[in-house]
């Protein structure tokens, strides 16, 4: 059985497709992204589980708090501004749903930074946003 | 014949024709891929150099028009090399 880490991660994947979809950006979510970005790609939006902290409670239980980042790629003149609606998309879906279906306890966007290079033919830049996700499971059951 | 009248030689075989404004030249054109590093994720990209004589294109700066091959492109940059009679354009698809 998928862990609740896990089930968190596939439900942001589908919360914020569903989002891009209905805001017209033509860009998926792609988890954990290590091949290269292709020449022809305009936009592209990864998610990845950075760090997880757990505090112990009495009774078996165990407090979570999961930080992810969603890195917005895009290619063009003023990647920044390239980016910013999907970014909006990013901090709506998420702060619109802190529950997550009933997943978490919590969800608290906590910054947003933004890297840029220019290659001899174009600019391009990554804009990265990340959220602390708390939750709660067993001790010892990642699941329950 | 004069250094100068001698690069005509260097584009003679492999230049194809740069039209910049009223001007046309044949300029080597070079269209390498290549790769740079964000976030530790490669991002792959199409470059586009030209190499043409100095006094071909004067005016050339950035942000302007230039067909090369029959393909348009804008033009990013423009940086004289060696002694300056020749240049490089860096240029992006239009």
């Amino acid at each position: 059985m998928a862990s609740k880490r896990e089930s968190i991660l596939d439900y942001l994947v589908s919360s914020v497709n569903t989002a891009l979809t209905a805001g017209g950006i033509a860009a998926s979510v792609r988890r954990t992204r290590s091949t290269p970005i292709g020449k022809n790609e305009q936009l592209a939006v990864s998610l990845y589980a950075n760090q997880e902290s757990v505090q112990q409670r009495v009774g078996g239980k165990a407090d979570r708090v999961l930080t992810v980042q969603f890195n917005v790629f895009t290619r063009g003149d003023e990647p920044d501004a390239l980016a910013d609606a999907t970014v909006a998309i990013l901090v709506s879906t998420l702060m619109s749903d802190i529950r997550l279906g009933g997943l978490a306890n919590s969800v608290n966007e906590t910054g947003t930074s933004w890297d840029f290079d220019s290659e001899i033919s174009e600019d391009y830049g990554v804009a990265s946003v990340t959220f602390e996700i708390s939750y709660i499971t067993s001790a010892s059951d990642l699941s329950a | 014949m004069s250094l100068s009248s001698d690069l005509a030689y260097l584009f003679s075989d492999f230049g194809v024709s740069a039209t910049f404004e009223a001007e046309t030249a044949l300029v080597l054109l070079d269209t390498p891929d290549s790769v740079g590093n964000l976030q530790g994720l490669e991002i792959i990209s199409a470059d586009a150099v030209i190499t043409f004589p100095s006094s071909a294109f004067l005016a050339l700066d950035e942000g302007d028009s230039i067909t090369v091959s029959g393909k348009s492109y804008k033009c990013r940059a423009v940086k004289a090399v060696d002694d300056g009679l020749l240049s490089i354009a860096y240029l992006k698809a239009a």
